[in-house]
């Protein structure tokens, strides 16, 4: 077993943070030196470049509150360029992880090295929901939902802007599976960012009554659906075709959504990735002395992980692909404790994740990466739905494409599908918050 | 000038309270308003440098600061864990006005990483404290309406929770 710490990405971070904002710190020089000689009071005000220093390091969960404290402030915090530095470069922790306590309740909790503490937040939902719902998959700080029978959701938790897409026009051409099947098993789904595009896309993998497969892909910039049946792999053998036989969601990494399927033995031991900026499918094979077949994928420390309950039931075996797409850099960990599931690094590159205790209760476990329990705390009163995946996610102010453009429309759509508009943030005319109750 | 220097050169500067401070140029460097200075200046500057924007309190505390983080990287060994240990000790020895004075100090004279340091300390401090007390640490003045903070805090009711009492 391997001992090697994992580093968590935040340490990267402050390097990045230190090399950003030396322009801003030139100006401010100048502007200080140029300054005529006042006697200076204890009182006197920070200057704004500092300000927006010190907001970048702090936590993003902490900034909508912070909007309240002037105009000023407000349009600061708000500002599209301040949302994407500090999703960048701040080193301030920003992992949350969501869990839907029932239809119309969330929480976000927020592990570190001593505690977890979780806020409640409203999905967008404006009545309980008529039909089921599941966390597919986040991206920037969005988390994906999946409604059925045919509906896709997209929201931050915090700044509530959502927006709900309709596949309707592939479920009714595509073949339907015999007997009871929940919808979107269905389906291969995928949530990403195209970098290039400064887009969201939502992928819908599917096969037609024919057996033939398609990948229909929906922009949120262009607000359109776009056909990539070109990219569907044809001479990969039928193996990587099964798109009903994938995690659904699939891990938004590197540009490129991923996916692993329900039992690695039939799909050749791949963990299956699109591109999201070629557009064009790919796979990374799983380590060879992986015992498990159908591992979860997830993230931790920015690297891609595979985990699950060893063959003797007490452990948990994390696979952790320490360089990206390097076969031979998958490094395994493992952890004492039944059915584990991993959820973030701590800032000491410990392994923070959610296990089981005697009772059959669950809690929340800090290991380090020799497999020693550091630290373990009570849980909240979320149970781990069995469905659940990829349930942690980084958190982000920045805004959907169509919250900065056509803001009338999306009012008007916002309003056809029943999310109440609570009104606009009164400072920054380019960036509005909806929070729906 | 030749490998033996046996003296590093001093540079001495003056507050704005006319004290003097004598500083060995390798810490001077840190300052880099101070180095920009005497880089600018054609001939050995042997006069006090003025510093118009800085007190003695605060130029003390920077030099102090930097010169334990000399020591400290000049040692071999633990000089990490010595210098976490130190950093917090500094941050707790003051008090919000005299941090904020401190930040200035430290942005007019450039002094990036005891910037960065207390830059960081500062989005700790407010980071889970209520909307009334970041304004008064700031100095800042409320300019919304009673109606349109209501309406802010409302859309934000979720972030409210948990804050730690002033």
């Amino acid at each position: 077993m391997n001992c090697e710490k994992l580093s968590n990405p935040s340490m990267h971070k402050k390097k990045k943070l230190k090399h950003t904002v030396n322009k801003a710190k030139e100006q401010s020089i100048m502007e200080n030196k140029n300054q005529n000689d006042k006697s200076k009071s204890i009182h006197d005000i920070l200057p704004l470049d500092l300000i927006h220093i010190i907001l970048l390091r702090v936590p993003i969960r902490h900034l909508a509150r912070l909007k309240c404290v002037s105009k000023l402030w407000c349009s600061l915090i708000s500002d599209r360029d301040f949302a994407e530095l500090h999703f960048h470069h701040s080193p301030a922790a920003t992992n949350a992880c969501f869990f839907m306590k029932n239809d119309t309740t969330a929480y976000l909790v927020y592990l570190d090295d001593n505690d977890a503490s979780e806020k409640l937040v409203c999905p967008p939902f404006q009545k309980k929901p008529p039909s089921n719902f599941s966390v597919l998959g986040s991206c920037r700080g969005f988390i994906l939902f999946h409604r059925d029978p045919h509906f896709l959701v997209v929201w931050n938790p915090l700044t509530g802007s959502s927006k709900r897409i309709s596949y309707s026009h592939i479920v009714h051409r595509s073949s339907k599976p015999p007997g009871p099947r929940i919808g979107y098993d269905v389906y291969l789904h995928g949530f990403g960012y195209d970098a290039s595009q400064d887009d969201y896309l939502l992928l819908v993998g599917w096969c037609d009554c024919e057996g033939q497969y398609h990948l229909d892909c929906f922009s949120l910039r262009t607000n359109s659906w776009i056909n990539h049946d070109a990219a569907v792999p044809k001479n990969l053998g039928i193996q990587l075709l099964g798109f009903r036989y994938w995690h659904s969601g699939g891990l938004f990494f590197n540009g490129a959504v991923h996916w692993a399927p329900w039992d690695l033995k039939d799909y050749r031991d791949v963990i299956i990735i699109f591109d999201l900026m070629k557009m064009t499918f790919s796979t990374i094979s799983v380590p060879e002395q992986l015992s498990c077949s159908s591992p979860s994928l997830t993230l931790l420390g920015n690297c891609l992980a595979l985990y699950s309950g060893n063959d003797d039931c007490r452990n948990t075996d994390i696979w952790v692909m320490k360089e990206y797409k390097v076969h031979s850099s998958w490094t395994l960990y493992q952890i004492p404790c039944k059915d584990f599931r991993p959820l973030c690094l701590s800032s000491n590159g410990d392994i923070i994740g959610r296990g089981y205790t005697s009772y059959d209760k669950t809690g929340y476990f800090i290991y380090n990466v020799r497999g020693n329990l550091l630290k373990h705390f009570k849980s909240l009163c979320c149970q781990l739905p069995y469905r659940e995946r990829n349930n942690v996610y980084t958190e982000s102010l920045l805004p959907l494409p169509s919250d900065i453009k056509d803001k009338d429309n999306n009012k008007k759509m916002k309003k056809e599908i029943g999310i109440i508009d609570h009104g606009l943030a009164s400072c920054s005319p380019g960036l509005w918050c909806s929070f729906e109750v | 000038m030749s490998g033996i220097s046996d003296t590093e050169r001093m540079i001495t500067l003056k507050t704005v309270e006319g004290t003097l401070f004598d500083v060995k140029s390798s810490i001077a460097k840190d300052l880099k308003t101070v180095q920009a200075f005497i880089d600018d200046s054609d001939d050995d500057v042997t006069s006090p440098i003025p510093l118009p924007n800085v007190f003695t309190r605060e130029l003390s505390r920077i030099l102090d600061y930097l010169n334990n983080h000399h020591r400290f990287r000049s040692g071999i060994e633990k000089a990490d864990e010595e210098m976490a240990r130190y950093d917090a000790e500094f941050a707790k020895s003051m008090s919000h006005e005299e941090l904020k004075a401190l930040i200035l100090a430290a942005n007019y004279l450039n002094v990036k990483d005891l910037l960065e340091f207390l830059n960081q300390t500062v989005a700790d401090v407010i980071q889970n404290k209520s909307v009334e007390f970041v304004r008064n640490f700031f100095g800042i003045e409320n300019d919304y309406t009673p109606e349109e903070e209501e309406k802010l805090r409302n859309e934000n009711e979720w972030a409210f929770n948990g804050v730690e009492q002033d």
